[in-house]
């Protein structure tokens, strides 16, 4: 693994700021099988780390660990000092993650999806239907918002699981390749938004291979190596 | 295929559509012997088999079983028109749905693509599958007719005679089926000549089906076979389930964290006016049922198809839940543990299961001789019908699929149904136990099964959270 920091993009801001997610020499194998060599990898609030690597490195498996939803075979994964695990409500209210297909009810449309979302989090209700519609506006998606998922072509289905990711609270992101299938001006568009929502203090894990987007974002890029 | 027309195959090819039809099957089979009419064949001699090695004793046994006097009185005049004319339209109505998602005429993908999307007209590209179809709903009404027949006979409670008008009755109910059936493959396609007209007129009904409806099937045919045989009935219900389309700009209402999942349940029902209305027929029969149950006197049987109705009832209201137990392991969007959601899924189906049985049950109790346990008996059964649904929206994967060694049918057969077989013994039992011991003793038979469920049902929404973890 390789760790630098982006040249003229790292803040004083971002140094002031509070370690969020620390991974030690975490690293994933099953039964012999090396999913993730072990790796270090530090974020700060208002931080974003983008990863890189070739297919299998395994990116999507440290990305896993950081959302709690699987356990590192070593090492250890926090997440504000206390280890990362997706039972913990700690983990959950802090950390949103896009790593493969979220949860789509088949029998709600898009905007249903954001509310239902919304709602379990505890949003405000009178405002719920307002803010949904206006994060479908920001992706450019607002015409889709009475369709359901099985209507969406490949590229829309990425910005509909993108809206809900992004429109549940978190202190964390974790976006799993989130330019797959967008084109140019969609990735411009998402781009826009992850730096706005670095600059509102987010930390950012992103696996990405789009390096326009990794220039605009990135305050640090991790090398992930394969086993 | 005539002589003159082998004369003329044999000289410039066929040219009639049922010698090209030949000529292209024998190109496909690679020279060997057509073997489609002797599977069939043989499928209709292991049915006879079966038929008088398991139908007819179970038959009998059931005729033994429930009470000929009870019988007698509700099978007669009447009610007993009643009875049986609901069970054919049941089947046909069944039939009719089957045919929307695998109808009797669904060749393999290769001879679609290649044959039957040719010039040669489709009624006859298509009528083998159409005849093997029908042959079996025939031989499957008879024998079906014959079982009953015999079965009522061996118990002492008919004559000979009966078997005339249950065997022929019989094989009239399978021409309606097969009827129905094709019906239902013709009408899942939008457009086309799809009216009342094509009932049961095999070459209209045949040239009707359009090549994207058979595509569709044919792949969904395999799909749901390679999900059979895996074990993996979940793959084949979403295969199988149809999209929703409807009532797209009523919106789901913002609400608080746990009446959200219940208020979208209640949405997705009524986005889907078929399963509610399915799941509103089968929990009123159920509920009805299990208030009769209560009645001293009324055969065990009662009380048995009641649970079976309420517990296929509220199974149908219950695809919240379910559509989160298949989700499981995808990262969580919802603000709710997934504990707390699945519980939350319950509400929905329980308060709509709780309302039927309520009503149901003062309908019976004012129009019967039941008395006040005819009211609470089928609410009282809601927490069992619930606990049962959540241990199957949760269970998972079965631990042995139809490839594993030794008896993997019976042991995946019995993995699937487990949450069956306690609604049904718990909720038969403790019926029983009330009208042949005491009000508490019933009570407390249910309680201990409802709690099972429940407890059993929260166990494997917890493992099924945890699987991905490891």
């Amino acid at each position: 693994m390789a760790a630098r920091g982006k040249q003229g993009t790292t803040t004083p801001k971002t140094k002031a700021n509070p370690l969020v997610l620390e991974v030690k020499g975490a690293g994933k194998d099953i039964e012999g099988s090396v999913l993730l060599a072990p790796i270090d990898l530090r974020a700060k609030a208002g931080q974003c780390v983008v990863l890189r690597g070739e297919n299998g490195s395994g990116k999507t498996t440290l990305l896993r660990i950081l959302a709690g939803a699987l356990e590192p075979s070593v090492g250890s994964a926090t997440f504000n000092g206390a280890p990362l695990d997706e039972r913990d409500p700690a983990t959950r209210a802090g950390v949103a993650s896009l790593v493969g297909a979220p949860t789509a009810y088949r029998d709600l449309t898009v905007i249903d999806h954001l509310v239902l979302i919304d709602s379990t989090w505890g949003g405000q209700i009178s405002t719920a239907d307002e803010r949904a519609d206006a994060l479908l506006e920001t992706l450019e998606i607002d015409h889709l918002s009475e369709r359901f998922p099985h209507e969406l072509s490949s590229g829309q289905q990425q910005l509909f699981h993108l809206a809900m990711v992004l429109f549940r609270p978190s202190t964390v992101l974790l976006l799993d390749e989130p330019e797959q299938r967008l084109d140019t001006h969609k990735r411009e568009l998402l781009t826009r938004i992850l730096v706005e929502r670095k600059a509102a203090g987010a930390t950012l894990v992103i696996a990405c291979h789009d390096p326009v987007m990794t220039e605009a974002i990135a305050d640090r890029v991790v090398d992930v190596a394969g086993a | 295929m005539s002589e003159r027309d082998d004369a003329v195959a044999g000289a410039s090819g066929p040219t009639t559509d049922e010698g090209r039809l030949t000529q292209a099957r024998k190109v496909i089979r690679g020279g060997l012997p057509e073997q489609g009419n002797g599977n069939a064949v043989y499928a209709a001699y292991v049915a006879v088999i079966a038929s008088l090695v398991y139908g007819v004793p179970a038959s009998r046994a059931f005729f033994k079983f429930v009470d000929p006097q009870w019988l007698s009185r509700h099978l007669t005049g009447v009610q007993g028109v009643l009875v049986v004319g609901g069970i054919v339209v049941g089947v046909l109505l069944l039939g009719y749905r089957l045919g929307s998602v695998r109808g009797p005429v669904v060749p393999d993908l290769p001879y679609l693509d290649h044959v039957a999307s040719s010039a040669l007209d489709r009624a006859v590209v298509l009528r083998r599958w159409w005849r093997i179809s029908l042959a079996g709903c025939l031989v499957l009404g008879l024998l079906t007719g014959a079982v009953v027949g015999t079965g009522m006979v061996s118990a002492g409670i008919a004559p000979v005679v009966v078997l005339l008008p249950t065997t022929l009755g019989g094989l009239v109910v399978g021409l309606a089926l097969g009827g129905a059936w094709l019906w239902g493959q013709v009408r899942s396609w939008p457009t086309g000549d799809r009216g009342p007209a094509t009932v049961l007129r095999g070459r209209r009904s045949l040239r009707a089906l359009h090549h994207v409806g058979l595509r569709t099937q044919s792949a969904r045919a395999v799909t749901m076979g390679g999900a059979v045989l895996a074990g993996d009935l979940r793959a084949a219900r979403l295969d199988v389930a149809a999209p929703s389309t409807r009532l797209r700009r009523t919106r789901l209402r913002a609400r608080g964290r746990v009446t959200v999942v219940a208020e979208r349940d209640l949405l997705g029902l009524r986005r889907s006016p078929g399963t509610f209305v399915v799941g509103l027929v089968l929990s009123t029969a159920g509920c009805w049922a299990l208030a009769h149950s209560t009645t001293p006197g009324v055969p065990n049987i009662v009380a048995f198809a009641g649970v079976l109705a309420a517990y296929l009832g509220y199974g149908a209201w219950s695809e919240g839940m379910r559509l989160q137990g298949d989700n499981a392991g995808t990262p969580a969007l919802i603000g709710l543990p997934f504990g707390e959601e699945a519980l939350a899924h319950l509400i929905t189906p329980s308060a709509m299961f709780a309302a039927v049985a309520v009503v149901c049950g003062v309908v019976v109790e004012t129009t019967s001789s039941a008395g006040p346990a005819a009211i609470f008996w089928p609410v009282a059964m809601t927490a069992l019908v619930a606990g049962t649904h959540l241990m199957a929206a949760f269970r998972g994967l079965p631990p042995v699929t139809l490839f594993s060694p030794g008896s993997a049918v019976i042991s995946v057969g019995f993995w699937y149904s487990r949450p069956l077989l306690l609604a049904l013994i718990g909720g038969v039992a403790a019926t029983a136990l009330l009208t042949r011991s005491s009000l508490t003793n019933a009570f407390m038979v249910l309680v201990l099964a409802s709690y099972a469920a429940v407890m059993f049902g929260r166990r494997r929404v917890r493992l099924l959270d945890e699987a991905h973890r490891a």
